[in-house]
Order: structure tokens, then sequence, then C-alpha cells
């Protein structure tokens, strides 16, 4: 166990160093990144001037040291539009992103369980057949048109929900005032509801097939069809020997899924106008701040690559198998 | 499995010659176009969704003898038209309606498929066929090349791809060019995956060895010998990713990263349609959308159907959808 762990831990490191030398290279990517730091109007030597003192004139690898040293530091240059450090301004809306991601992903585990269970003792019949045929629509529309959709159905034309608009739940929370996150707890749900549908409709659809096929997967094992000829109930067989074998793939594939929701985030807040890290990105890339994107983006993967680093220590924690390999 | 059994005499004859049907078929040779076509006109929803995949297509090549207008332009005294809007003449004039300027939305979303489809063949060929190839390179040749191969591949599946295209895209700017560039580099990984341990196996079998002992050379062992056997778990998975693709394209166009302006897409369209939605034009969302969803679905159902045609193992594995 120890050493899977740490083999593990030394693998996100590197994947750490990757994804910041990546990003690191990419405003190096157009040629020379002042072009982004200065205004189009500058002269010649105004911009010179502008790549000494951003150090852009130094060579690449003391240039991406100096970019790890002052990321561990939390200082990646100002916003060029807020004129605050980005750092601040994108850990400010994480709060908000983090709400949206958390309650998607309790959303589509919650929700995608009984679909899946459900669809795989009913094989074969019609509910089985509506069920995943729901899920595979849900799995080929866009989460942002959903938002849409919804906006649309539940906002203008019923006028049951609020179309955008946030109550923070999480930052107070983060900053001790745990009686203010509280009150504003009720708020908080109706408003995080339509876009926490939206981000969740694709994990929703796809975590049902998973694990519909992880049931009957199970179902079809010689110890099944053991505890069967026992002579145990239908029901005792489902609760005590296939769900609970079932689980090993299905909570790597949930844990997983938590990353993955990241991606829809992103655009859907644009759609609600969520004000986290997803809408900051898209202002930021309209506006082209080209330190506040690579600040949000460095930020966001580093949670991309803690939610995939717990998924698998809890594999291998689930699965005594992966961890001798 | 009946087949050993004795006869049951209580069997009727029409479920006899049912049976003596089946083995017939099962015996008599077909081609492999006659047995696809079969498997798929017996699973009825594959050949629907070719049905509609070939439309789209068709409106994708065809999009400027389709389009009843021109889709850019701008018609200031008939914006935001209804669907199925009549002209004075009493002639139907807007059959999807028109969007803030103007525009047609019929013919916009008819132009839409071009990107769409273009963007999603384009990347999934890009980042199957280099992916392909490194997979096969890793697992043929092994030792430090595979470590760096798949080192690098594992740091790109830990980067969220969606902030990876936002990055590259914001830098390198717009155009459909960049776009099928990023959407292919952020498809090699699977393919990449799956070539290698598909020639893990394929490495160790005899005709490999046959064809070394005729004194072949290494390149032509990798990409005559093996590629062809471990293509079809590939092809799977492209066409899943082709669904995939045209999704994040939408996502990318939506956040206004991708093509410009003046180039029509689906997703652009829908970011158009979120200033006019709380006035109730319902039509600038839902058309744009439904299109997406149609042409999504439709690849994953053909997606499904090849995969338990080509290679019945790969069910339930969690690969593709």
């Amino acid at each position: 166990m120890h050493t899977y762990i740490i083999r593990r831990l030394l693998l996100t490191v590197v994947v750490v160093l990757g994804v910041t030398l990546l990003t690191f290279l990419s405003i190096h990517l157009a040629g020379d990144p002042t072009f982004f730091y200065v205004s189009e109007r500058a002269s010649a030597e105004e911009r010179a001037e502008a790549r000494r003192r951003l150090g852009f004139d130094r060579p690449l690898h003391v240039q991406y040291f100096d970019f790890l040293f002052n990321l561990a530091r939390g200082d990646t240059g100002n916003s060029l539009t807020h004129r605050v450090p980005a750092f601040d301004v994108v850990m400010e809306r994480m709060p908000a992103t983090l709400e949206l991601t958390i309650g998607g992903f309790l959303l589509s585990t919650i929700v995608a369980f009984p679909i899946g269970v459900l669809a795989a003792t009913r094989r074969g019949t019609m509910a089985d057949g509506t069920l995943m045929l729901g899920a595979m629509l849900g799995q080929s529309m866009p989460g942002f048109w959903l938002g849409l959709m919804l906006i649309l159905f539940f906002g203008v034309t019923l006028r049951w929900m609020p179309v955008s608009g946030h109550v923070a739940f999480l930052k107070p929370l983060f900053e001790g005032r745990i009686d203010e996150a509280l009150t504003n707890l009720p708020g908080a749900i109706r408003y995080l509801l339509m876009p926490m549908v939206a981000v969740s409709v694709y994990s929703i659809s796809r975590n049902s097939r998973l694990i519909r096929s992880a049931v009957l997967e199970v179902l079809r094992q010689d110890y099944v069809v053991t505890a069967r000829a026992k002579g145990l109930t239908e029901r005792t067989v489902m609760m005590r020997h296939a769900i609970r074998n079932a689980l090993i793939p299905i909570v790597t594939v949930l844990a997983l899924q938590f990353a993955f929701l990241l991606n829809g985030v992103i655009v859907v807040e644009t759609v609600f106008s969520w004000p986290g890290v997803g809408r900051l990105v898209f202002d930021a890339v309209s506006q082209r701040d080209v330190p506040l994107v690579l600040t949000a983006v460095v930020l966001l993967s580093f949670l991309f690559v803690s939610a995939n680093l717990i998924a698998d220590l809890m594999y291998g924690f689930l699965d005594p198998r992966i961890r001798l390999e | 499995m009946s087949a050993t059994q004795e006869p049951n005499p209580a069997m009727s004859e029409s479920r006899i010659s049912a049976i003596d049907r089946q083995i017939d078929e099962m015996y008599t040779p077909q081609t492999f176009w006659q047995r696809a076509t079969s498997s798929m006109v017996r699973a009825r929803y594959p050949v629907v969704a070719i049905i509609f995949l070939t439309l789209i297509a068709l409106c994708a090549i065809l999009a400027p003898q389709l389009a009843p207008k021109d889709p850019n332009r701008i018609e200031i005294f008939d914006t935001l038209k209804a669907p199925f809007s009549y002209d004075r003449d009493g002639e139907l004039e807007y059959i999807l309606g028109t969007d803030s300027t103007g525009r047609d939305v019929l013919s916009r979303v008819i132009y839409g498929a071009r990107i769409s489809f273009f963007v999603g063949l384009a990347a999934v060929g890009l980042g199957g066929g280099a992916g392909t190839i490194l997979g096969l390179t890793a697992g043929y040749l092994g030792g430090r090349v595979d470590d760096l191969i798949m080192r690098l591949a594992d740091i790109q599946l830990a980067y969220p791809f969606i902030l990876f295209a936002i990055m590259i895209l914001t830098i390198l700017g717009e155009g459909v060019l960049n776009l099928v560039l990023v959407l292919g580099v952020g498809q090699w990984v699977t393919y990449a995956r799956i070539a290698r341990a598909e020639t893990l196996v394929q490495r160790e079998r005899e005709y490999v060895e046959a064809v070394r002992a005729l004194g072949a050379t290494e390149w032509r062992i990798m990409f005559r010998t093996i590629m062809p056997n471990i293509l079809t778990p590939l092809i799977v998975i492209a066409s899943f990713n082709v669904a995939g693709v045209i999704l994040s394209e939408a996502s990318l166009s939506f956040l206004g990263l991708g093509v410009p302006e003046s180039v029509p897409t689906w997703g652009a369209m829908l970011a158009n349609s979120r200033n006019q939605l709380l006035s109730g034009s319902w039509w600038l969302a839902v058309f744009p959308g439904l299109a997406i969803m149609f042409t999504v679905v439709s690849l994953n159902i053909l997606g499904d159907w090849l995969r338990d045609f080509l290679d019945p193992r790969l069910r339930g594995s969690g690969q593709g959808l």
C-alpha cells in the first residue's frame, strides 16, 4: 500500500510540473508574450522596456523556474483588467465554482445510482429501455444547452426559478462565518438548482449506464448464482451480494467524475452568470487578460489533479488487487 | 446449443423450419457488408442514425444550395421573427425565425453543420492518427520511448481539456485550423493507450514472428503487419470521439473561442441566443441545440452498434460512451 501511495504521489508531482510547464510554454507559443501586457499603440522602446520589466528577455528555463517560485508564493502577476493580483481574483471566485462542482457531483451520484440499479435489475424491460434511451439523450446534449432550456422553461415561461444570480454558501463557511452560511443555505440551493442540473446531466447519464453494466457484470458471477441457489430472496441477493461488489468500479468512476465535472462547470457558469472561476475565465478570454487566464487555468488544474489523486488513492484502498500491481 | 439435441416431437413444423433457416443463415458465407447491413437493420436505431447523419452531411456539403438565404445577411426590419413567419405577400419566409439582427436561423443551422462536421472529422483524424502511431511505437519499441510517450499521456489526462483549449486558443487566436489542432491534440491519448495495449498483445503473436523471420524491417512489421490488426477498437473509439469533439467544439464556440464571428456555428448561435432568452425568443436557443443533440446522439448510436458489431469485447468496459 505504501509503495502504491508513494508512486501515485510522485506521479502527481510530475503531472503538476508538466501542467505548469505546458501552461508556461503556451504563452510563448505566439512569439513574444510582451504583446499581451502592453497596449497595441506602445512604441518599440516602451515594448522593450516592458519586456525587460516583465523578465521576458531572460532565457526560457530561468523564466520557468521564476514562474514556479512565484506561483508557490501565490504571485502570478496582476490581472490586466482588475489591476490587482490575478491570484487573489481567482481565489475570490473559487468557492462559487466549488459549490457548483460539488453540487453537480452529489446530484449525479444520487440520481445515477437508483437509475443504474433499476435498469440492471429490470434488464430488457420497457423501464430499462426508457431509462437507457434517456441516458443516451442526456449524454448527447451539451450541458450549457440544457441550461438554456431550463432558463427558458422554468425561468421565463413558468417563472418558477431565478434565471441567474447566486447566494454564497461556501465562502462564508470558509471564512468561519458559520451562522451566515447556514442562513444562506436555502437561498443558495434555490439558485444552485438549475445550474447544478445542467452541469451534471452528462455525468448522470454516463454514470447510470456504467452502474447498469457494473451491476449486470456482477449478476453474471458464480457467487450470485450460488446465492440464488441457496434460496436467498432476490432482495438479499441484490443488496448483500451484487451491489456491494459492483461498488468497487462504480466508486472509482464517480470520484473521477468530480474532476470531469469541472469541464462543464466553466461553460455552464457563463450561461447562468454564476460568479465563479469559469465565468471569470470567459470574461478574461474576451478581454485578452492573459495573466488572469493563466492563473485560473493553473489553479483549476490543481483542483483537477487533486480530485484525480483522491480518486486513485480511493481505488487502491477499495480494491486490494490494484495495490499489488 | 439446441442443434445437438434430439428433435423435440412437440415442436411445431414452423418452429423447426425457422431454426433451419437460422442455421442456413449461419453457414451461408456472407460478405462483410452483407453482415453489417443485416446486423444494422436488426438493431433498427442505427439505420435511423445513418439516415439522419447523411442528411446533416448533405446540409454541410450543399449548404449554399440548400440554405434559403445568405446566413450572414442582416435584415434590420425582420429582427426576431418567430418561426413560420409569413411576409406581406403571404409567403412563408422564415421557417425557423430570425435572430436579433434579422439573420435567417434555418440558413445558419444548415451552414453550422459545416463547421461541426469538418472540425469533428478533422480533429479525430488528426488526433486518432497521431495517437495510433505514438501508441504503436510505444508498445512495439518499449523501453525509454514507451516511458516518455506514456508519461506525456498521463500528464495530458490530468490536465482538464477545456482549460488547455481555452489557454491555447486565447494565445493563438481564433481560426478553424487552430480549433482542429487544439481539439486534435486533445484526443490522441485515448488512441495511444489503446493502440499500445493492443500492440503489446499482437507483438508476441506467431504471425509477427513469421514476418520477422522472413526478414521484414521493423518499420514494415509495425505499420504493415501489426497496425491492421489493432485498428478495430480504434475505429469504434473514433465514432464516439467524433460525437465528443462536436460537443467540445460547441462549448468552445459558445465561449467565443474558435472560428471568426462571420462563420455560423451551432455553439456561437447558442451564445447569441442567451441575450434574447428573457424576451422569450425561444427559437434561437432551441433549434441549434436540437441540431447538436440529434447529430451527437446519432453518432453515439452508430458507435454503440459499431462496437457490438466489430468488437463485442468492449461492451461494458466503459470504452467509448
